[in-house]
């Protein structure tokens, strides 16, 4: 039996009080080892710039001449921030606490979920319901005990991005492992106007991207430079709809670990480092990575910073008073917020209909008149694999005819060849519910279906469920799978 | 006049899912018919017209690519190479890759 609501909640805030007792008490003592160490350097060796213990711990990595005890100092004494603690964050994360960076800022308002687990490998199970970032926190600590971490349990906004980014501590470099094109925009805005080198990377299904931008600070290019054009609503695809393999987007994250370390390294001072690299024209490039059905990497060239870009360009639009009063205007050049709202597309009433009621009506009915009832699952092949709503009812009458056709493939050129249902058997009467995982889809597809059935004899009811399949695993099958 | 070139067609970022899922391809791709030049506007008006299956609004708008593809030319920015000008050579690489948001 699984606990009630409230107890949910209950366990909830435990969890969360557990997690913020935790990091006060891991605080504490890393405040102790710093200085513990701090005494027994002075005690024994003066001189020595890291900890003795450092040297045996990050020996395999001091041995690379482009490392060295200059990159480990310049590790140690680094501080970078990571925006979003999910698939591309919690690589990135636990491999920078790996290599010893000295702080590292996390921010992120999510909390952890089950669904979560397959990928963000920072988490855990019995951290389900914890801020990622206290989850990261702990997962550091296990890690890496001597690197200080800073959380912060909110999501990177107009509100408080400058603060973050430049207030509140000086970071040496930023990491984007954000989940959506407006906190990329945003970010990278504010890292240009605090100057500030983002590590950006992304991830979907099978593929990665990967580039660093505003480095040199001032000199390469941003997210704006290389993306100029902000992504229509409704066309950003996230990994809850597209969906993404673990490794995929682990790999990016971990490309951007050795980006960072690369980046941070290469500040330190030069003589000491053996490398002496002499760029000649600075190429600025992005990574992809394709794994699907062939495994490669590719490098490609860049353009560059552009000079018409509204934040580095020459004609500046995008300042830190853009973004500190988050204007509608700013919100949009960012390409709109992150919404969880669904597309009110159609009249809820005469268009729409809730699973409850379509239930009653296309399973539980004892309809006098026999109506046909066509139910069109507008989900992609592979998800309609996974779960469907039923044709028959509890006594295994069958009571609907269902086909899936997947958004692409529904065509209104003509009468639908889709639709199971000749053309002269319209009458009596046919019904056609769309469906879809959560009721944005369908409303597309019934406004389409409307419009194109005006010129066919068609004159059953037309309606898109509300809420999809997942509602139905709501509200009326408790054994339905929700993925 | 131009002639037909024949070059490697990539997709990438999600966009194969409108091309038949196929990420990478040989194409022959025929001279326009007016005697306009084969330059890359012509070479996306092409696919669009002839290779996509699907969704025509996740490759183009108004037979112009569509914001948010990076298109490469021999893994280069195809600003770099003059954009729609560009006249693609035999075995010249096109790489379309359209942004990737998630983490």
């Amino acid at each position: 039996m699984s606990p009630s609501p409230s107890r949910q909640e209950e366990i909830a805030s435990l969890r969360q009080r557990l997690a913020e007792l935790e990091q006060q008490e891991r605080e504490a003592q890393q405040a102790a080892t710093r200085e513990e160490i701090h005494d027994e350097s002075i005690e024994t060796k003066p001189t020595l710039p890291l900890p003795l213990a450092d040297y045996t711990r990050y020996s395999r990595q001091l041995l690379l001449p482009q490392i060295g005890l200059p990159g480990q100092i310049a590790l140690r004494n680094a501080k970078v921030l990571i925006v979003g603690l999910g698939g591309l964050g919690s690589p990135a994360t636990l491999y920078l606490a790996g290599a010893g960076v000295g702080t590292l800022g996390l921010i992120d308002g999510d909390t952890v979920e089950e669904s979560n687990l397959h990928r963000q490998i920072a988490h855990s199970e019995d951290r389900v319901g914890q801020y990622k970032v206290d989850s990261a926190a702990a997962a550091v600590a296990g890690l890496n005990s001597g690197v200080k971490v800073r959380v912060w349990r909110e999501h990177l906004n107009t509100g408080n991005v400058l603060r973050v980014l430049e207030k509140e501590e000086e970071w040496d470099l930023v990491l984007d492992c954000t989940d959506h094109p407006s906190v990329r925009y945003l970010l990278s805005d504010a890292a240009v106007l605090t100057g500030k080198t983002v590590v950006s990377a992304s991830a979907l299904r099978w593929d990665g991207q990967l580039t660093v931008l505003n480095d040199p600070v001032g000199e390469g290019p941003c997210y704006r430079c290389v993306w100029p054009n902000v992504p229509e609503k409704g066309s950003v695809v996230g990994c809850g709809e597209g969906g993404i393999l673990g490794p995929v987007v682990g790999v990016m994250g971990v490309l951007q670990a050795i980006e960072a370390i690369k980046v941070l390294v290469s500040r330190a001072p030069k003589k000491e480092v053996e490398e002496k690299t002499e760029s000649t024209k600075r190429e600025y490039r992005m990574t992809l990575l394709s794994s699907y059905p062939t495994l490669q990497f590719r490098s490609v060239r860049l353009l560059g910073k552009r000079k018409t870009c509204p934040v580095c360009g020459e004609n500046k639009t995008i300042t830190r008073e853009t973004i500190e009063t988050g204007s509608d205007e700013y919100i949009q050049a960012c390409g709109g917020l992150p919404s969880e709202e669904g597309l009110e597309l159609l009249d809820p009433v005469t268009e729409r209909i809730d699973v409850l009621t379509f239930k009653d009506k296309v399973y539980d009915s004892e309809s006098f008149v026999k109506r046909r009832v066509v139910v069109v699952d507008t989900r992609p092949k592979v998800e309609y694999g996974i779960c469907k709503l039923p044709t028959t009812n509890q006594y295994e009458e069958e009571k609907a005819e269902m086909v899936n056709v997947p958004m692409e493939e529904l065509d209104f050129k003509g009468r639908p060849s889709w639709l199971p249902v000749p053309e002269d058997q319209w009458a009596p009467k046919t019904d056609v519910y769309f469906v879809c995982k959560q009721g944005n889809d369908s409303q597309i597809a019934v406004k389409k279906f409307k419009e194109a059935s005006k010129d066919w004899d068609f004159d059953g009811e037309v309606r898109d469920i509300i809420g999809g399949i997942r509602a139905w695993g709501r509200e009326v099958d408790d054994k339905f799978p929700i993925y | 006049m131009s002639k037909p070139v024949t070059v490697t067609l990539e997709f990438s970022g999600g966009l194969e899912t409108v091309f038949n899922n196929i990420k990478s391809r040989k194409v022959t791709i025929p001279a326009p018919e007016d005697g306009k030049t084969l330059d890359m506007g012509y070479v996306v008006k092409y696919l669009a017209d002839n290779l996509l299956k699907g969704n025509r609004d996740m490759f183009v708008l108004a037979d112009k690519i569509r914001p948010g593809i990076l298109v490469l030319i021999n893994d280069a920015d195809w600003e770099l190479e003059g954009e729609e000008e560009y006249e693609p050579k035999d075995g010249d690489s096109l790489l379309f890759v359209s942004t990737l948001h998630g983490g």
